[in-house]
């Protein structure tokens, strides 16, 4: 028998997650009400389908019925302090997130990865490595594999035991879990991002510190050594530890090092050190990517990985579309794609990740966040900033507040892209690093991204008329 | 990145193959039994097989149709479909509407039709069991609470059922305690309701003299050869002529006048004179892995409803032909099922595969939600999950990017 069968569940937000996670608990044997403040017309052809196994709420507001659930699954869209989900905690109604759920009905042990940057490259490292290991692997969450997002509860619910689920998790989706106990849990690091959501830095790393609660000494925790908010949380995890950072150390993890003049990735557990990979075999440059692929060797000799494996793995890895995508190269100057970087310290990492000169478009709608440290950085390294977005001109200030002043402003991706073209020389960079959101000019940062793989194609096809 | 993914939910093939092979299988045997009908000047030859091939082809438009609709749409419908069954089922009773066959009467004449109401009574009842199992939230193991709710509508139809036709009531009640059994009721109760249903048996044989005197046929069918005894010992003598091999097809004596029901319910004995003990074996082999991958259909599939449809479906269709089966071997008293397929009979032959059709929906739909999300995937506004919205009204405005 279930734990969810003849239950009456109330399922909050009718988008992916919501979608995903009535079917499963109709399976289930729950009887399962899905609320969306929406309408059906806005919400259009893809809830219909949900009516052959659910109820379905649609438009009010006010959510009638749901004192009578026996659970609410709140979507990760839907605030804490939501009074909807207020009221179910005063009733005395559990509250459980989609995560939670599957965490309950997975049968494939679950690889659980957050943290503010670096979480899809690591979750895409490690499953490559544990397919280059031979063993059967779903992505899951927000990452896409293939084209396809798979919700967790999804996986959780056709993978076998012999399984792996590598997920990445959102400290939204970890707001709500009570035994959510992933068999490796991953958090890369915790830097201001969000701030305009979580209110504070504490209330974050909070948040995020929830995927290791539950774990016990049969799990393991991968934390990075280097970042103070995840160094911190060491002693709250109760977890088999692997440390992760960017010098040698005793514990058991992984580190980088000079092997015979040739910079290697190393690992200790059980008292044994190996050597894993060579650095040099990454296809992704930047220190970033050698942290990610750290973390993702870390995960791996948790799972019982060997290091040839872990070796072939790594070295197979193509990059990650939308982060420090190459996209073409014209006279010389090579056009990277990296939209993906929604904050400062992604943009800074970005920068750094190039030891050739950079010409730097960036900007759009600002999260709240200091972007000091990106002014700094441009001011040492940037050969030429262009300026989009709604906000680029607080970059530009930034900059000139470190004496730096070869800035342009552009008003649209192609005047952005031909500035940047003007400004370099053969052997630069072009890299669009905005440290912001895309919501200005765009409907998400994939259409950002888009938009400058086309003017680079256009630019491109001038340039060779 | 190409990464695995777990086998999707498809259809049973060999589920599928085994069904129209038993289809065409019938029509075949029918077709052999018929000359025999023909030779004693009752019909024109072949209009028993017109009959069943039409029929079967119905029944294969049935399973395509059925196959292909998702069969959690007729959950909503389980108390629908059982006030209408009871309704039909308390209909046929009454001798203005219901019309007799051979001395029973199991089915309403729609026009040139005849329609039999335990048929579509056998199905309503697994989709109300299946439905009751997430309604009960898990109470089946409480008598009072869980169970007897279940047990009275289980009893009822079988009840109602019971005057006119023993032999499906007891395929009624024996699916429906196998079905109680799955959704976890407890075995104790369990035992003592097939001692219950056992009295039951016993006092339905009692009630009706006929039945009586069919006990002791059955336990001495050779002696009273000529009174009561006479069909079953015929089915024996059939069968045991049959030897390892069989006659031969279309050489069997005792389908000419000697054996009743030679086509309906007691076809199984032609097919051992004809086909031996080997072709008997074979039958029930592919009987049994129809069966079989039913019960797969069941396991495989991850939603609960669904699975407990296909194997309560599964259990019908197996019961039925295990009951047939042991009748015309003589293991237990005259009662009466067609062998499913195979007998002569529409609405039989309709009803059987519309159940196949609903357990090969359950193989291919038992993952809903999974397809069409694959294909709404393309809309961008999916791919990111996490928007914190804005209070205002009414533009939902997303906060923030990953």
């Amino acid at each position: 028998m279930s734990l969810f069968s003849g239950k009456r569940i109330a399922v909050i937000g009718a988008a992916a997650t919501g979608r995903a996670a009535a079917p499963v608990l109709a399976r289930q044997g729950a009887r399962v009400t899905v609320y969306d403040d929406r309408s059906a017309e806005e919400l259009g052809e893809a809830v219909t389908a949900l009516r052959d196994f659910a109820e379905l709420s649609l438009g009010d507001p006010h959510y009638p019925g749901i004192e009578a659930c026996d659970l609410v699954v709140p979507s990760p869209g839907v605030p804490a302090d939501a009074p909807v989900l207020r009221a179910a905690v005063e009733r005395g109604t559990p509250v459980l997130s989609e995560i939670e759920i599957a965490y309950r009905i997975a049968r494939a042990p679950i690889v659980a990865v957050t943290g503010t940057n670096g979480k899809t490259t690591t979750v895409l490292m490690v499953a490559g490595i544990l397919k280059a290991a031979g063993r059967e692997t779903q992505v899951a969450g927000n990452t896409l594999a293939g084209g396809f997002q798979v919700p967790l509860i999804q996986a959780a619910e056709t993978m076998p035991v012999t399984g792996w689920i590598v997920s990445e998790i959102s400290s939204f989706q970890l707001e709500w879990v009570r035994e959510f106990r992933p068999k490796i849990g991953v958090i890369t690091n915790i830097t201001a991002d969000h701030l305009n959501r979580h209110g504070t830095v504490d209330a974050y790393v909070a948040a995020k510190a929830h995927l290791l609660d539950a774990q016990t000494a049969q799990e393991w925790t991968v934390l990075n050594l280097d970042n103070p908010a995840t160094a911190g949380l060491m002693g709250r995890s109760q977890g088999r530890l692997l440390r992760f950072g960017r010098q040698p150390h005793p514990f058991e993890g992984t580190w980088p090092e000079a092997v015979d003049g040739r910079r290697w990735l190393r690992g200790r557990v059980d008292g044994r050190v190996l050597d894993l990979a060579p650095a040099d075999e990454l296809r992704v440059p930047g220190e970033h990517t050698v942290e990610n692929a750290l973390a993702a060797a870390a995960v791996a000799l948790a799972a019982g990985c060997a290091p040839e494996e872990i070796r072939r793995g790594l070295a197979e890895f193509p990059g990650v579309p939308d982060r420090l995508e190459h996209v073409s190269t014209i006279n010389g100057v090579e056009y990277v794609n990296n939209t993906m970087c929604t904050n400062v310290d992604a943009a800074v990492r970005s920068v750094e990740a190039y030891d050739r000169p950079v010409v730097l478009i960036a900007g759009g709608r600002d999260k709240g966040l200091d972007f000091d440290p990106l002014g700094r950085v441009i001011a040492e390294r940037v050969k030429l900033l262009v300026a989009i977005g709604v906000d680029g001109p607080l970059i530009a200030e930034s900059a000139r507040r470190h004496g730096f002043d070869r800035i342009r402003t552009a008003d649209s991706m192609r005047e952005a892209v031909r500035a940047a073209a003007q400004g370099a020389a053969e052997g630069d960079v072009v890299l669009l690093a905005p440290a912001c959101a895309s919501f200005d000019w765009y409907r998400s940062f994939e259409a950002r991204g888009q938009d400058f793989k086309a003017e680079v194609a256009r630019l491109a096809a001038e340039t060779n008329q | 990145m190409e990464v695995a993914r777990e086998r999707e939910a498809t259809y049973d093939w060999w589920l599928f193959g085994v069904t129209v092979f038993l289809i065409l299988l019938g029509v075949g045997v029918v077709l052999d039994t018929s000359f025999a009908r023909a030779l004693q000047g009752q019909q024109d030859e072949w209009a028993m097989s017109k009959r069943q091939g039409m029929w079967a082809v119905i029944a294969l438009i049935t399973l395509g149709m059925s196959m292909r609709t998702p069969y959690y749409r007729l959950r909503k419908y389980w108390f629908v479909g059982l006030m209408i069954a009871v309704v039909l089922l308390a209909l046929v009773l009454i001798p203005g509407i219901g019309t007799k066959v051979n001395g029973a009467r199991r089915w309403i004449k729609f026009g040139p039709v005849l329609f039999q109401p335990s048929e579509f009574a056998k199905i309503v009842l697994v989709f109300c069991l299946a439905a009751y199992s997430e309604i009960c939230k898990g109470q089946i193991r409480k008598f009072f609470k869980g169970l007897l709710p279940a047990l009275l509508v289980v009893f009822a139809i079988s009840v109602l059922v019971a005057k006119e036709d023993l032999g499906t009531s007891i395929t009624i009640m024996t699916t429906g305690l196998l079905m109680l059994f799955m959704m976890g009721a407890r075995p104790a109760h369990m035992f003592g309701l097939i001692l219950l249903a056992g009295a039951g048996g016993v006092v339905a044989i009692l009630v009706e003299p006929f039945r009586m005197e069919r006990i002791w046929a059955w336990l001495d069918p050779l002696n009273h050869a000529t009174g009561v005894g006479y069909q079953p010992a015929q089915g024996l003598i059939a069968l045991g002529s049959g030897g390892v091999w069989g006659k031969g097809i279309g050489r069997g004596v005792a389908k000419h006048m000697y054996l009743p029901a030679e086509h309906t319910d007691y076809i199984f004995a032609t097919i051992g004179e004809e086909a031996g003990l080997m072709g008997c074996l074979a039958l029930v082999g592919v009987f049994a892995f129809l069966v079989i991958r039913g019960l797969t259909v069941a396991h495989r599939s991850k939603d609960r409803f669904g699975s407990l449809i296909a194997a309560g479906l599964t259990c019908i269709i197996g019961v039925q032909a295990m009951l047939n089966i042991a009748v015309v071997t003589a293991l237990v008293p005259c009662t009466g099922v067609p062998l499913p397929f195979i007998s002569y009979g529409g609405s039989s032959l309709v009803f059987t595969t519309l159940a196949v059709g609903i357990i090969l929906s359950v193989s291919q739909h038992s993952d809903y939600g999974i397809k069409e999300a694959r294909q709404s995937r393309e809309s961008p506004a999916d791919r990111r999950g996490h928007r914190r919205a804005h209070l205002s009204r009414p533009q939902r405005r997303p906060a923030t990017d990953p």
